[in-house]
């Protein structure tokens, strides 16, 4: 869903005539939403830019997906050579049986935390 | 050997239909996006950042699931301890939630501004709780509440990263 969100924003700006980039991991979405111009990277979904604990390959990847600004001359999504290298499938399973394994819909604010929730509380009074 | 890519639209559709749920209609544009041509190198640009994976700072409040549409502001030099993230995909947040600059890349940024790759980055980086089910509302609630905050910081480009 993030990835088509991230399809309308762009197009958006882009007609207001802000050059946009896209650095996204779900060819799918992106290929039905034709943003501007999009870099894609094909890890699993949580993984856009860069592997867990990783920072060269995060810096790579930013890197990479920044060049397209100047790279790519006319709307398109070019795939990065990046090469998720192991533990696909492990991080597959979370998706296995639903893939929207979605939260139930609600209004109130998910905090990560009971500490983020007091902490926001207190900047709010 | 490369992975195949993983097809999306369809395992949505095979698992409404498994709830007993008419397919989701995902968004397929019908004509070819705008495309701007770079006034000026991005060395020499103004870079802003969209993000759409729920982030927000310690201190701040969170996003909440059902088709939120309101957006934070995240100060360019925050401290990466601080990132947070709350979205209604949960389940692809296990290891941002470890490690923030796998969803938000703040430090690859910083790093690239440092080395003069970047001109500039915008002071405040923008994100918003990307599972949108209404398009109508995300063109017209989260969208131009985005307009507003870009317009603020006079960008030459957009980066965005969705989860």
């Amino acid at each position: 869903m993030c990835h088509q969100t991230v399809c309308l924003i762009a197009r958006h700006f882009e007609e207001l005539g802000l050059p946009t980039l896209i650095l996204g991991s779900a060819l799918d979405i992106l290929e039905a939403g034709q943003p501007p111009r999009a870099k894609f990277l094909n890890y699993p979904l949580g993984f856009e830019s860069g592997r867990f604990a990783d920072k060269v390959n995060q810096l790579d990847v930013v890197r990479d997906a920044l060049r397209g600004f100047e790279t790519i001359k006319k709307p398109s999504i070019v795939q990065m050579e990046f090469e998720w290298p192991e533990g696909w499938e492990m991080i597959k399973s979370r998706e296995e049986g639903i893939l929207d394994l979605r939260s139930p819909r609600n209004e109130i604010p998910q905090y990560q935390s009971e500490d983020d929730r007091l902490a926001a509380e207190e900047d709010e009074s | 050997m490369s992975h195949p890519h993983s097809k999306y639209i369809e395992k949505t559709k095979q698992d409404y239909a498994k709830l007993g749920y008419e397919p989701y209609q995902w968004f397929r544009a019908e004509h070819v996006p705008a495309f701007v041509q770079l006034q000026k190198p991005l060395s020499e640009s103004k870079l802003g950042l969209v993000s759409t994976a729920g982030t927000y700072v310690k201190g701040q409040k969170a996003f909440f699931t059902k088709d939120d549409t309101s957006i934070r502001r995240i100060k360019s030099s925050t401290p990466v301890d601080k990132i947070r993230f709350a979205h209604i995909m949960q389940n692809y947040l296990v290891e941002a939630r470890k490690d923030p600059c796998t969803v938000f890349p703040l430090e690859a940024l910083r790093i690239l501004d440092d080395e003069g790759v970047i001109g500039e980055l915008a002071p405040e980086f923008l994100s918003c709780m990307g599972g949108i089910y209404s398009r109508s509302r995300v063109r017209n609630e989260l969208i131009p509440r985005l307009e507003k905050a870009v317009s603020d910081q006079r960008l030459d480009l957009l980066l965005l990263v969705p989860l």
